[in-house]
């Protein structure tokens, strides 16, 4: 994975390293000297070409073609970003330095200006490292979609089957009242969607029908709930999931909580202990 | 080149601004009704509802709910959002419902006296 997005990164820089070396304007700021037009020319070819190579792999290869286009945007900005960072650091610039092409407007000014410039370079230097960094430590927080997860519950409630799972794998949340939450995601699978009228989630067997549970949110595809766990959970409670049909028929099925939730059963014992 | 890497600065700052904050911001899933019940003495219990988020729930109705499927009491919560009732003999259940598919229950088994270390002032009598 952090193959491809290094992959991607270094792609979209040689993209653009390639398009600059294909200007007039930018190829002696990058190499030093002005390229022959038709290698100019060249160049600005594989350039693009570089970039749609780098667009290709992040669609193909990463989870779905939207992220794909989403990230190499991105990794698009930082490639830019850098080379823009990287130019006027060129030993070749240095001399341009030197000779600017104004005047300075007094030797006085032009001295006081000095400091200035240098920790200017230092903050727009030290941006740029932060929000590499920041990216980096965003991907590699980077979840496996709940539903896609190993936990995730392949199970089937009459006719309708369905993955279920605990969106993050934590200890619930204490909220208002001391109370402990928690949140599941269900997706029923594509053809029973459109037969799925309500879905309800509770912790222990529902004594009526009306009191199921906290409905799913959202009438399509991914629905998400969260729910009140009892203070005596155990890692025996049960979760209970009741499904209501658009025909009226209701389906129900159970998980001990210790196969849908272990993190928090566990929170539960360690809360029992330290009472 | 110069000119434009300092035109680049604010925008930098505001990308930056923008990764730290998406990347801090928790998926949150607002107004979950929550329901707490607890024995204030032996024969009597106290229920205070609410949401999630910190919100009282003054008049949202709660019902008490024997094993048998009888509702034993059906009240509004009151200004406090809290409802007193006498302990039911049998097996109950306590619903709080604050709308289609959005509602708490808490079991009879659940329901003991409080605990010293979360006492709070409506669980006192």
């Amino acid at each position: 994975m952090s193959i491809t997005h290094l992959a991607i990164f270094v792609l979209s820089l040689l993209g653009f390293a390639g398009l600059a070396i294909g200007t007039e304007r930018y190829a002696p700021q990058l190499i030093g000297f002005k390229p022959a037009k038709r290698a100019r020319k060249a160049f600005w070819i594989l350039g693009w070409l570089l970039l749609a190579v780098a667009l290709m792999l992040a669609a193909l290869t990463l989870q779905t073609a939207a992220v794909g286009v989403t990230l190499w945007f991105g990794w698009l900005s930082l490639a830019g970003l850098a080379l823009v960072f990287l130019l006027p650091e060129l030993p070749w610039q240095k001399s341009a330095k030197a000779a600017p092409r104004r005047a300075p407007r007094s030797k006085a000014a032009a001295h006081d200006d000095k400091p200035a410039r240098k920790s200017r370079h230092w903050i727009g230097l030290s941006l740029l490292a932060v929000t590499v960094a920041v990216c980096m430590a965003a991907l590699l927080r980077v979840e496996t979609m709940p539903l896609h997860r190993d936990d995730a519950i392949e199970g089937k409630a009459g006719p309708w089957s369905f993955a279920l799972a605990e969106i993050d794998r934590d200890p619930p949340e204490v909220m208002h009242l001391g109370v402990p939450l928690k949140a599941y995601r269900i997706r029923f699978c594509e053809t029973c969607d459109l037969d799925i009228l309500r879905a309800y989630l509770k912790v222990n067997k529902p004594r009526a029908l009306r009191a199921s549970g906290v409905a799913f949110g959202g009438n399509r595809w991914d629905r998400d709930v969260e729910i009140q766990l009892p203070s005596n959970l155990t890692g025996d409670s049960e979760l209970w999931l009741t499904v209501v049909g658009k025909d009226g028929s209701v389906h129900r099925t159970s998980w001990p909580m210790s196969r849908v939730s272990p993190g928090s059963v566990a929170w539960f014992e360690q809360q029992e202990k330290t009472r | 080149m110069i000119p434009v890497r300092y035109a680049l600065r604010p925008v930098c700052a505001r990308a930056l601004a923008l990764v730290l904050l998406t990347g801090i911001a928790a998926p949150v899933l607002a107004h979950e009704p929550v329901l707490k019940c607890v024995l204030l003495d032996k024969d009597t219990v106290r229920c205070k509802g609410g949401y999630a988020e910190g919100e009282d729930a003054p008049g949202v109705n709660v019902e008490v709910i024997d094993y048998a499927g009888k509702t034993v009491l059906a009240r509004k919560l009151g200004r406090d959002s809290t409802l007193t009732f006498p302990r039911p003999d049998t097996g109950y259940y306590v619903l709080f419902d604050v709308g289609p598919g959005s509602q708490a229950i808490v079991e009879h088994d659940e329901i003991g006296p409080p605990k010293s270390r979360d006492m709070a002032r409506w669980m006192r009598n």
